[in-house]
């Protein structure tokens, strides 16, 4: 299985992919929504999970938050909002929409293991 | 509402402590302030790299975070688990606007929940040598030394 | 202020309160973003629209396991390769060779080591490797590396399971780990750094609440509980360093982090230093 990262900054992606790596998943990694979206229409049965940034350039993390749960083949992938977007009123948008956790930067690479496991359902 | 009115020496303590938490969290270093610094960076004849972005609304201003190229690359290194001698100039760059990206976003949260209504820009960086940055403000401006070891870095926030 | 941003405030002051009361853990005002994207998995879980419902839900529930998932998603903290450094000097040099003279000698069966808060077993596995390195190169390992017992536990089962595993990416064998340990003691397939299985299997992980009593864990020669009782509140502080005193045997060694202080000790430990490091040593008889 894969998981997979949208991030348009290649530092958090290769963070992102140091952490799925040692869970023993592939990473696919796309650096905004329009990519991301093009390879789940081909891999969306191997993904796992999608950790998606909130400000990206183009369409914004939540913007594809919500196409994602209108899909009928993508809306059971759990989706991890990662972003430096802080606040509760951010949070409760994004878990009311059907995101499963969100993780704010900065975060250790335990808590960002850690937060990944949980979506998994393996915590 | 300006930078004055929002209490310099609240968002002094704010910054401060968004940089240590921002820097150490991505890095693992130990980070700490220099209390007696308040001027803005000076790399002479060094590669300087700076992380830039800009915030509007209560308070515009642009945050900057500088540092010389080697101490870039270091911080980067141990954001990424890369050699420095592996990483290329794209990652520094995108690391340092990721740190600023990360500490703007942490000062925001804690501003908006004072109150304040903020928008940010994205983040972006810039390089070269004996770089100076000027404001015409030098009142609304605050400028901190943090050091980790041998890393250096200098923040300045000026209004705009 | 506006009326979201109160709404905010008040729902982050009755969460504190909880986690205060509930979990023994104290949170500063300015770490209200780390509560509020902790705990946000825990809102889709049971179904709440805001955190003051779910204040009110965990709150009248008043259930050990939630308060426990609650203490597992806001402790996350990085843990370092060898952090501070001195606990393992003085593991090497006080410690060790004191004990393998009790061993030699007969005055103690073996050696119990408890590392408690351990997230994903940086700690243990350090003090594996001391371990293993220090008999090791004194021919002694044969004899002596199974008289030695690591017990590791943390309230995260999630954490432990990354553990167990011993598999770290680059970023964190870049924090702390000495080249020559690494070289020694893993291998790396692209990544991906793989610990010895001879060190893995040192290390006894176990899941553990430390709000519970400590008598079925047994005694210890060393607890190594450090930057975990920073997250604590005073009372559950002065509580566990009681607790640790009585779960160690007699002048047994409590090491805690570098910049962590201990407010109430002196009844149960004497301080000592070697080479800069602060390390607790019971008091009672010295063995």
């Amino acid at each position: 299985m894969k998981i997979m990262t949208v991030d348009d900054s290649a530092i958090v992606r290769k963070i992102i992919r140091s952490a799925v790596e040692v869970l023993d998943y592939e990473v696919v990694e796309a650096k905004d929504a329009k990519e991301a979206l093009d390879i789940l229409e081909d891999e969306y049965e191997d993904i796992a999970l999608i950790l998606l940034d909130w400000n990206m350039p183009g369409m914004d993390g939540f913007e594809m938050l919500e196409l994602i749960k209108k899909d009928k083949h993508l809306r059971h992938i759990p989706v991890m909002m990662v972003t430096s977007e802080t606040g509760g009123e951010n949070i409760i948008k994004a878990i009311q929409t059907g995101a499963t956790h969100y993780l704010v930067k900065p975060f250790t690479i335990e808590e960002l293991t850690k937060r990944i496991l949980e979506c998994l359902g393996r915590g | 509402m300006d930078m004055v009115s929002v209490d310099m020496k609240k968002l002094n303590g704010l910054l401060n402590r968004a940089v240590i938490d921002v820097i150490t969290t991505m890095t693992g270093f130990d980070v700490e302030d220099d209390p007696d610094c308040s001027q803005f960076a000076e790399f002479e004849s060094v590669e300087t790299i700076i992380g830039v972005m800009a915030v509007f609304g209560s308070i515009d201003a642009v945050v900057a975070l500088a540092t010389d190229i080697n101490s870039s690359k270091l911080i980067v290194a141990y954001m990424t688990g890369i050699m420095p001698t592996d990483l290329t100039d794209e990652d520094v760059h995108d690391g340092m606007a990721e740190l600023v990206n990360m500490l703007v976003g942490r000062v925001k949260a804690d501003l908006v929940r004072e109150g304040l209504d903020l928008s940010i820009t994205s983040p972006f960086s810039i390089s070269g040598t004996n770089i100076e940055m000027v404001f015409k403000d030098r009142e609304n401006r605050i400028c901190r030394r943090f050091i980790a070891g041998d890393v250096e870095m200098f923040l300045s926030v000026a209004k705009i | 202020m506006n009326m979201n941003v109160n709404i905010s405030s008040k729902e982050f002051a009755l969460m504190q309160r909880y986690i205060e009361e509930e979990c023994g853990i104290s949170i500063g005002n300015d770490k209200a973003y780390l509560i509020e994207s902790r705990l946000s998995s825990m809102l889709g879980e049971f179904n709440c629209s805001s955190y003051e419902e779910l204040y009110h839900l965990i709150y009248t529930k008043k259930d050990r396991r939630v308060s426990e998932r609650v203490i597992d998603a806001i402790t996350t903290n990085e843990t370092l390769w060898f952090r501070d450094k001195t606990p393992w000097i003085i593991l090497e040099k006080v410690l060790l060779p004191q004990y393998i003279k009790d061993l030699e000698s007969g005055k103690r069966d073996r050696i119990r080591i408890w590392s408690a808060g351990c997230s994903t077993g940086q700690e243990p596995y350090s003090t594996a490797m001391v371990i293993h390195n220090f008999l090791d190169i004194r021919g002694l390992k044969e004899k002596f590396l199974p008289k030695f017992e690591i017990v590791a536990t943390d309230i995260s089962s999630t954490v432990l399971e990354v553990a167990k595993k011993g598999r770290y990416d680059s970023i964190s064998i870049m924090r702390g780990m000495p080249a020559s340990y690494r070289d020694k003691y893993f291998k790396r397939e692209g990544r991906v750094w793989i610990l010895d299985d001879e060190i893995r299997n040192m290390v006894d992980f176990r899941q553990f609440n430390l709000q519970n009593s400590f008598v079925l864990l047994g005694k210890f020669h060393i607890i190594f509980c450090r930057y975990v009782m920073i997250y604590f509140s005073s009372d559950l502080k002065d509580e566990l360093v009681s607790k640790f005193s009585m779960a160690l045997k007699d002048s047994g060694i409590l090491f805690i982090g570098s910049s962590e202080m201990l407010s109430v000790y002196r009844e149960y430990f004497d301080m000592e230093q070697y080479e800069g490091g602060v390390y607790y040593r019971k008091k009672g008889e010295v063995l």
